[in-house]
């Protein structure tokens, strides 16, 4: 007689712990429902929040920035910044809340048996709606100022995913070592405050000293951002910079994941 | 067995203890550089632990606090892994720690509904078949899109529970849920288990002995990570028994065990001795159940303050049998703010404890409202029968830890 589940101490291989997850992908949907529900339960503007929060940042950088920074192609500073801005907060969003998810379902973790992966990934999902939230303004905005669009523009699914792997390169990390290490969850702050300021968000690379220009190589945001830009206002782009920077990106994606799956079984020992 | 569901076989788990858990960054880095590394100090929570499951049995697990239940119950439900050995189901399983895990105070009944079910590994088709169902099992449509914050404790635990008995496992594995929730609630549990009588198994974890006894069809009962003794409630009766006879003979004169010196201090309270003993006789005699029990605390109290003295007896199994403090109306005569050395004695009467073993714990607290220590499992002291006047068939059978006195009366 063939057993329905064993449990031992065995490892799960990588394929079949993504098919656990792919049984279990309804979960990723329910819970990143939930998490919106909660996220605007007993607030009086609800969704409408997730369009205030880009709007004020990109008001606050076009009025301190847009005469500071010159830009050398003709696009308005507003369109040039929000295109930045939206890969930087998805980014930050990736690896901000796929950190700290873990920790904040503890009670779930220590009582439920399901692929804990599923967490994280519920959390792609959310910045994924507030990521087309953020991309209905740029259209908007685009519109408004007359900017035009290109075919490029069809290349955005890739980019997006381009953005997701990117963060998650960094968010699997974090999720699984915080767990051990709850250093890692005050490292986030610091990642998410300083690395606007390192990252071409709200000025272009043209205004960066040539000899700092290696930095990118190993920069996978500073190349997601420059995607976008690329597809939505036609911006040139290093290739190499790109290839390089998104091979590390993809290398760490795939270390995090097996990084994850081995963490996994101890996760609730260490709650 | 034929229609075997589940098979465990020698599991073990072991935790390093806390001292050697590198839980900061810091020490895993300075651990890096040293040749100390990780220290042998184990903890075996759990230690070749095997059984087997068959079609329609409830199995009880029984033991004290730390004899590896919790351990053995997140390994089961897949939620941490053994270090070694295999567990194998041989058909759909659920867990079921707490009713209402995953369930989200924000969510209405039905976003709950669907969260938990989806939880237990159903399909989302799954549950929008048997949504109706569930919504009829917990009695509550009426408030099933009100956020279940709002619900009250009873309502809630309903529309968890009517989740769990949607799942359609074929072993339902529960951790001391049974025991909770109103009177309505224990109904709704106790009539799925009569319905579900030998279609469904089930693994019941529990320290609490007395309700097990109702439904389990088979005990196993753990004891530092090992399991000590497995058969029918009557073999595991015998097995205690057993125990606490072969204490007896192996400490004769078992002074030391009713007589602790315990040298406390707290609060300017100075703890010295605790001892239980039957009234007219020494420290360490036979104390039957018709004999009056004393308790005794003695300490030395600082001036200018009360100090009340609770104490707790408790079965093997840390469930509370009685409890009593010198705070309690009927203690009155007790003299207040009495300082220097002083002795406590709390007179149980006779003909109210069964016989067994029982655990004695203590709170001592000042001035009424500060308990300033709390001491647990002070000692175990057995209660044993008066074989002289017991002229009662059934005498030895009776469980529970209570045997007071009282009276029947039959009518025509």
């Amino acid at each position: 007689m063939r057993p329905v589940k064993t449990i031992s101490n065995k490892e799960y291989s990588l394929f079949s712990y993504l098919n656990e997850v792919w049984k279990a992908r309804g979960l990723v949907f329910t819970f990143a429902r939930r998490d919106l529900r909660i996220q605007y339960a007993q607030t009086y503007l609800g969704v409408l929040w997730s369009i205030i929060q880009p709007l004020t940042g990109l008001l606050i950088f076009t009025v301190f920035f847009q005469r500071l920074i010159p830009l050398p192609f003709k696009v308005p500073y507003a369109v040039f910044a929000f295109t930045g801005m939206m890969g930087w907060f998805y980014f930050t969003q990736l690896v901000g809340q796929s950190g700290t998810v873990l920790m904040h379902n503890q009670n779930l973790i220590k009582k439920i048996h399901f692929p804990r992966l599923v967490l994280p990934l519920s959390k792609m999902l959310i910045g994924l709606v507030e990521f087309c939230i953020s991309l209905a303004l740029l259209v908007i905005l685009m519109l408004v100022t007359r900017t035009p669009f290109s075919a490029k523009v069809l290349l955005l699914p890739v980019v997006v995913v381009a953005n997701i792997i990117v963060g998650l390169s960094i968010g699997i990390w974090l999720s699984a070592l915080t767990i051990r290490f709850r250093d890692f969850h005050h490292i986030i702050p610091y990642l998410v405050g300083f690395g606007i300021w390192l990252t071409p968000v709200f000025y272009p690379t043209t205004i960066v000293p040539e000899r700092y220009n290696w930095i990118y190589y190993f920069h996978p945001v500073a190349n997601v951002i420059a995607l976008y830009r690329w597809i939505f206002i036609g911006t040139p782009l290093n290739e190499m910079q790109l290839v390089v920077s998104m091979s590390i990106a993809l290398v760490m994606f795939l270390g995090g994941l097996v990084f994850f799956i081995r963490n996994e079984k101890f996760i609730a020992d260490y709650l | 067995m034929s229609d075997l569901l589940l098979e465990v076989k020698n599991i073990s788990k072991s935790f390093r203890l806390n001292e050697n858990r590198k839980d900061s960054l810091k020490e895993a880095i300075t651990s890096m550089f040293s040749f100390k590394g990780y220290s042998d100090k184990q903890f075996f929570a759990l230690n070749n632990v095997s059984f087997k499951l068959g079609k329609g049995e409830v199995l009880g697990i029984i033991g004290k606090n730390g004899a590896g239940k919790s351990t053995l119950l997140r390994i089961l439900s897949g939620i941490t892994q053994p270090d070694s050995g295999e567990i194998n189901f041989y058909g759909k399983s659920a867990s079921i720690l707490d009713v209402g895990a995953g369930f989200h105070p924000e969510l209405s009944g039905r976003e709950n509904v669907f969260l938990a079910a989806q939880l237990f590994g159903l399909t989302k088709e799954e549950i929008e078949r048997k949504y109706q169902s569930i919504v009829d099992f917990s009695g509550i449509q009426k408030f099933i899109d009100e956020p279940v914050k709002n619900y009250s404790a009873g309502m809630y635990l309903r529309l968890a529970f009517a989740v769990v008995a949607h799942i359609d496992a074929e072993v339902l594995i529960f951790d001391e849920v049974l025991g909770v929730g109103d009177a309505e609630f224990q109904k709704k549990v106790s009539d799925y288990l009569a319905a579900t009588t030998g279609k469904v198994s089930f693994v019941v974890v529990s320290h609490n002995l007395g309700s097990l006894m109702k439904i389990a069809t088979r005990l196993i009962l753990m004891d530092k990570g090992t399991v000590i003794k497995e058969g029918p409630l009557s073999v595991i009766n015998d097995y205690m028994d057993e125990v606490n006879a072969a204490r007896k003979t192996a400490h004769p004169s078992a002074n030391n065990s009713c007589l602790v010196e315990l040298n406390d201090t707290a609060a300017d309270v100075e703890l010295k001795r605790v001892g239980v003993k039957a009234v007219g006789k020494n420290f360490g005699d036979t104390m039957l159940d018709t004999d009056e029990i004393e308790l005794m605390v003695e300490l030395t109290a600082p001036p200018h303050s009360t100090i009340d003295i609770a104490f707790q007896l408790s079965n093997q199994f840390d469930q509370p049998i009685f409890a009593t403090s010198s705070l309690h109306p009927a203690s009155t005569e007790f003299s207040q703010s009495l300082s220097g050395t002083l002795t406590y004695i709390c007179i149980i009467p006779a003909d109210f404890l069964n016989k067994g073993m029982f655990t004695l714990n203590m709170f001592i607290v000042k001035d009424k409202q500060h308990i300033i220590i709390r001491k647990s499992n002070i000692l175990d002291f057995p209660v044993q029968l008066n074989s002289a006047v017991m002229n009662d068939f059934f005498a030895q059978q009776y469980p529970g830890g209570l045997k007071p006195l009282h009276r029947w009366i039959i009518k025509s």
